[in-house]
């Protein structure tokens, strides 16, 4: 067994060789030792920023009172105090939208503070995706009072740029584009004022908008300013921000019909999130990463990649996200060509999906297995499938469309007219939907 | 049965220290706060683990062993602590595609003289919860972030005492929206001091090393400078006697035997201390790192 120096001894000869009892032991066996030499180098090297004079000039600085510490701890509790303020008036009101809707917050005085528009912000942000109607509700209060907010309040810009921001995700969530890229340039507008954060600022604007813009087929001009985004997150040392616009990127390149270059995009997200250990922007890279290849036709990569997917989801206990990736493996077996088992396999994922409450992704799934029954000359079955097929919209428009969509398939199906070409067209047609809310279903022959 | 020794134990052992100095000074010290002194039979279940420490007897405690060691301890090096609520944020995801919101992380990296720079990602990666937290983010990072707008842009330094305080200004503000503290502070004054410097001096070019391209002599010296920073925050946690020793042996160059004259003690118990607050440097430095 090789037996090591303790660090104590280790620093003593660092200090002085002469000091160590043991000397000429200790240096025979450094000769030999990586990891005791290793641990030698490290103390040298702080015994070396002892000596640096700016490592003492630091030192004497953290040890004087900042001048300004007064006036910054004066602004710190002021903010905490309005801050909690506003909590304890809007906790109960953020409950229920009927709750918020009756207090008209933006007729109360009270409520006319910058510590509310923020308060309000963050709790928008936290409704988008499962009350996005409430997060409307919400950013337009926020917005209101920040417009109503004194001109002499001098949070009174940032707080309005915040809300307009925020309103904009609102709006994205809703499928609300157009307004929501209104919104995105009036923020833009209103962040001119403090050069420090405003580059940050109007990052977290351009990634909202290339978000926007690859949902409506719009990939190309979402691709730079994903790509600006990513460099202003990196300056900032945002990493998981970082991440998600070089993730944004990758999704533009997809969406803009390159496949295979979308799938290096996404490997090189999985390279930043395998480096950063962040296992499930990992795992959601791999995923896309997957869904790429599959569209390049590169079958084997995608399986992998899913395969991956599949086994960290696991580890993190994302059932969802696990499902989702169960059904994409499904898919990889039917571009295959493995129809029997892709079918019986997309049959378990629809079946899978619907039992956790993902009703959409089911009714994508049980039409992905239709098709392949289809594709498989065994239409048996896939009438009545067809037919329990729900789907689920926050606007009526969409739902309606959808329902258009479905009830021209029943009548193909009914009729014997149908083929696996008029179920894909269903399915992408509901597939796409959010992006394209108002389009309306225009069956091609 | 014993347990695993309990951190109090361990500090004792590590360092060789004698109980009996401690409890005498834990004792005196309570004497001159007015609050209940501590008993040989407490201290020791305290030190086994066998029973908990009450605030007042934490603080006495750490209080001696500061005074005894000469080291400035905290709380947490000796005792486990209620660990602070986790910050809420992670935002569900239902597609796979990007939101806005994804979780967080942090990542550091080796410097090639064998510490870490740990100042962009270590020292203090959460967002400060009470004022006496506010506080020491603003004196620890506010002596970094003057020091790069005054040696990295050369803004003279009352007006980098005014940018960086208007900083934390906007970081109270939104805080909500920062992630990376650190770095959204360190990318913070970099654009402050460029935009300063922009309006100072608008008929003159930036300097080379503001500009946006890499230049490794300044990246290599601006990393060193962090190393040096995040070196320096460690000897500020120090307690007194033992800053003052590194102090006056590594960069005042005096003997041992010289150090020794003037704490009227012996160039042994010098080297003693020198070995121990070395120790104490690593164990801080350490645990910057590994609390990522």
């Amino acid at each position: 067994m090789n037996v090591h120096y303790g660090d104590d001894e280790l620093s003593v000869y660092a200090l002085a060789p002469s000091l160590s009892a043991d000397a000429e032991a200790i240096e025979r066996h450094l000769a030999e030792c990586d990891e005791c030499s290793g641990r030698l180098q490290f103390i040298s090297a702080l015994d070396d920023a002892f000596r640096e004079p700016e490592t003492w000039e630091a030192v004497d600085l953290l040890l004087t009172r900042p001048q300004r510490i007064e006036a910054a701890m004066a602004e710190y509790l002021l903010i905490e105090k309005e801050d909690a303020e506003a909590e304890a008036l809007l906790a109960p009101l953020l409950k229920s939208p009927i709750r918020f809707r009756g207090a008209n917050v933006d007729s109360d005085v009270r409520f006319h503070t910058a510590a509310v528009v923020r308060k309000l912000c963050l709790a928008a942000h936290s409704s988008h995706e499962k009350q996005p109607q409430f997060s409307l509700l919400i950013t337009n209060a926020a917005c209101r009072i920040a417009l109503g907010l004194p001109k002499s309040n001098k949070e009174r810009r940032s707080v309005l740029a915040l809300a307009v921001r925020e309103r904009a995700n609102a709006f994205r969530y809703l499928g609300r584009f157009a307004e929501g890229l209104k919104s995105l340039e009036d923020a833009e507008k209103l962040f001119d004022h403090s050069p420090a954060t405003d580059a940050f600022d109007v990052a977290v604007v351009w990634y909202i908008r290339a978000i926007i813009y690859f949902e409506t087929e719009r990939p190309t001009e979402g691709l730079n300013l994903a790509r600006s985004a990513a460099v202003v997150f990196h300056d900032y040392g945002d990493r998981s921000r970082e991440l998600s616009a070089v993730m944004a990127e990758a999704c533009c390149i997809h969406f803009s019909g390159l496949p295979r270059e979308a799938a290096d995009a996404f490997e090189r997200v999985a390279a930043m999130a395998r480096e950063a250990n962040d296992s499930h922007m990992l795992a959601r890279a791999l995923q896309n990463a997957g869904t790429s290849y599959l569209a390049a036709q590169d079958h084997s990569k995608a399986g992998q990649r899913i395969l991956e997917a599949v086994s960290i989801f696991d580890q993190l206990g994302l059932t969802t996200e696990r499902a989702r990736s169960t059904w994409k493996l499904a898919s990889v077996l039917v571009a295959e060509g493995h129809l029997d088992d892709g079918i019986a396999q997309l049959f378990e994922a629809q079946s899978e999906l619907r039992k956790l409450g993902l009703t959409n992704d089911a009714a994508l799934a049980t039409l992905e297995w239709a098709e392949a029954r289809l594709a498989a000359d065994l239409p048996e079955d896939v009438a009545d499938a067809c037919r329990a097929i729900l789907v689920e919209f926050e606007s009526e428009g969409m739902l309606r469309n959808a329902h258009v969509a479905l009830a021209y398939l029943h009548e193909a199906l009914r009729s014997g007219a149908a083929t696996a070409n008029v179920v894909r067209q269903v399915r992408t047609y509901i597939q796409d939907l959010p992006s394209r809310p108002s389009m309306p279903f225009v069956p091609v022959a | 049965m014993e347990g695993l020794p309990t951190r109090l134990q361990k500090f004792i052992e590590d360092l060789g220290l004698r109980a009996l100095d401690i409890i005498r000074e834990a004792n005196r010290i309570a004497s001159e706060e007015g609050v209940e002194s501590i008993s040989r039979k407490h201290f020791h279940q305290l030190r086994h683990g066998r029973v908990s420490a009450t605030a007042e007897r934490i603080y006495i405690v750490v209080a001696a062993i500061r005074s005894v060691t000469g080291m400035l301890v905290n709380a947490t090096d000796l005792f486990v602590l209620q660990p602070a609520v986790p910050q809420a944020g992670v935002f569900p995801w239902e597609r796979s595609w990007p939101r806005p919101e994804p979780v967080s992380v942090s990542f550091h990296r080796r410097t090639s003289g064998g510490l870490w720079s740990t100042v962009r990602s270590v020292t203090d990666p959460t967002h400060p919860t009470n004022a006496s937290e506010f506080e020491a983010l603003y004196t620890e990072y506010g002596v970094l972030l003057r020091s790069i707008a005054i040696r990295r842009y050369n803004i003279p330094p009352d007006d980098a005492e005014a940018l960086v305080h208007d900083i934390f200004t906007a970081y109270l503000q939104r805080r909500e929206h920062v992630r990376e503290l650190k770095g959204w502070l360190i990318g913070a004054i970099g654009n402050a001091s460029k935009d300063y410097l922009r309006r100072r001096k608008r008929e003159e070019p930036l300097l080379p090393e503001h500009d946006e391209k890499p230049d490794p002599a300044a990246e290599q010296k601006a990393e060193r400078w962090m190393v040096n920073f995040t070196v320096a925050t460690v000897i500020a946690r120090l307690g007194e006697k033992c800053r003052e020793t590194l102090r006056r042996y590594y960069f005042h160059e005096e003997s041992k035997e010289s150090i020794a004259r003037e704490l009227a003690t012996s160039p042994a118990y010098v080297l003693q201390l020198l070995v121990s607050c070395r120790r104490r440097v690593r164990e801080l430095y350490d645990a910057m790192r590994s609390s990522k």
